[in-house]
């Protein structure tokens, strides 16, 4: 079997890069270890991942599965108070800001949607497990796959993609450079889903995030008009000391957490089985060579608290799909600049998160400041996802300036 | 009124809304105490930039440098040009 690029993994990282690569006329194989429509966590998308779905032209389907619209986030502070909103907002050509939505999905559905679109556009999906990568020195020519059946082809390929979300199967299979545990690891999240909330009348469908202490906050997600995701997220160390099942970890941090919380999840029965993750935050710093790149997941996952997981899978198998368009094109000659440039512009937009994210964390104040008053648009701008910057905005100079000033606690240094 | 007692006046009037303290000694602690909430020492901020002609640097805006009165006096103070020049 043989094809331009192979695609470990079929999540959105792995869909929208076999969507991209065909809309440049490369064909793709995807290997799936899983039976989808499957479960997965992540269910909230910023502005930037809401255009990218209306670029590969999923608007109407997006709106026809009623997708809970998301028009902004509200971030609640310790005691309910001091909350901040930032809203979704688009650049147009101009520059202008204007008002938009993205959407919050579950993401069986969303990431089998991508798959499916992927399987119309000739897309081969192959049920089975990647193995290990096929080598030529240095090159990687291919990979070797376990089929259902229990039956092990090879794929030839021109690159291969690794878009296997945490499985991280290169960096497993040694190609990458060391995956470092990062920033976050310490952290644990506890999950599930709940209805009959008190959702504002306005902007009823928007993400909300409820944080107390440092490193301990709360996601709510409306999912339908009915059903929202709820899940907390807390240092490790203090989920083992409560000694308590996740589920009743989860009921009564609902109730403690933030009072706000309290008040808008009056009705605690879990409608799924309560689920945790944990020690999820990791870093590989070289994620691209002759042959092959890493999108999403399987370089780096920081944080879920801006939701910025699927963000990551499309934006990056946007980038992917140009960078191995330059690749593989005719006057080329094997240079593999295009998969390094891609490497360090994927790794840009992360590094924004890495460091909104540490800011957000140890210096609320400062972070407050700039987002209510000093930075308004740039942090519009971040957390929309507009974090691919050819020069950083003030907000991030900002940003970096307090960080580098002040360097702070991270979740594991916490203990 | 000299620059403690307008921030003085400026905690105790708008900030505390006379919920709060009529008087605060210029070493009483304000965040520490929570004597400020981090709503009211955003609203400091810009206060003290829009009454004095200042500018909170970036890399200034810690929790720590708003501790008291008499630390913001001399911010203040150092940010503005001595009548000496």
């Amino acid at each position: 079997m043989q094809t331009d690029v192979v695609i470990v993994g079929g999540g959105p990282a792995g869909a929208a890069s076999a969507l991209f690569l065909h809309k440049q006329g490369i064909k793709s194989i995807i290997v799936e270890k899983e039976a989808f429509p499957r479960y997965h966590i992540g269910e909230s998308l910023t502005t930037r991942a809401g255009n990218l779905l209306r670029e590969l032209g999923f608007e109407a389907e997006m709106l026809e599965w009623e997708h809970p619209r998301k028009v902004g986030v509200k971030v609640y502070g310790p005691e309910g108070k001091n909350s901040f909103y930032v809203p979704v907002m688009g650049r147009d050509d101009n520059g202008e800001l204007y008002d938009t939505y993205t959407w919050q999905v579950r993401r069986a559905d969303f990431d089998n949607m991508l798959m499916e679109k992927a399987r119309e556009c000739g897309v081969e999906v192959i049920d089975g497990r990647a193995l290990r990568p096929i080598q030529d020195g240095d090159k990687v020519v291919g990979v070797e796959v376990q089929l259902d059946d229990g039956e092990t082809v090879e794929i030839a390929s021109k690159v291969l993609i690794d878009a296997s979300g945490q499985s991280t199967f290169l960096a497993g299979a040694g190609l990458t450079s060391p995956k470092d545990r990062d920033r976050y690891d310490n952290q644990v999240a506890i999950f599930s889903q709940v209805r009959n909330t008190r959702r504002d009348i306005d902007n009823r469908d928007d993400t909300l995030i409820f944080y107390q202490k440092m490193f301990h906050w709360a996601w709510f997600i409306p999912l339908d008009d009915d059903v929202v995701s709820v899940g907390v997220t807390v240092p490790t160390e203090y989920f083992q000391s409560q000694d308590e099942s996740p589920e009743a970890f989860l009921l009564r941090e609902l109730g403690e957490l933030n009072s706000e919380l309290d008040i808008r999840v009056p009705d605690r029965t879990f409608l799924e089985p309560v689920r945790a993750a944990s020690n999820y935050s990791y870093h590989i710093e070289q994620f691209a060579g002759d042959g092959w790149l890493c999108v999403g997941d399987s370089h780096r996952f920081i944080d879920p608290i801006f939701s910025f997981g699927v963000t990551f899978a499309i934006a990056e198998a946007k980038k992917a799909a140009n960078a191995i368009a330059a690749y593989l094109s005719e006057d080329n000659q094997g240079d593999v600049a295009s998969l390094l440039a891609y490497q360090e512009d994927a790794e840009s937009g992360q590094d924004v998160i890495q460091a909104l994210i540490d800011a957000f964390w140890n210096h609320p104040f400062a972070f407050a400041f700039f987002a209510h008053s000093r930075y308004v648009e740039d942090f519009v701008d971040m957390f929309a996802g507009r974090i691919y910057m050819d020069e950083p905005s003030r907000g991030l100079q900002a940003i970096h300036t307090i960080n580098e000033q002040h360097p702070g606690k991270i979740a594991g240094q916490l203990a | 009124m000299n620059t403690e007692q307008i921030l003085e006046r400026f905690i105790v009037d708008e900030l505390l809304l006379g919920a709060g303290a009529e008087q605060i000694g210029v070493d009483d602690p304000l965040v520490s105490s929570r004597v400020l909430d981090s709503l009211g020492l955003l609203r400091m901020v810009t206060f003290i930039e829009e009454r004095f002609g200042v500018t909170i640097e970036d890399g200034e805006l810690i929790p720590d440098n708003f501790e008291t009165i008499r630390q913001i006096t001399e911010m203040i103070a150092s940010k503005q040009p001595t009548s000496a020049d």
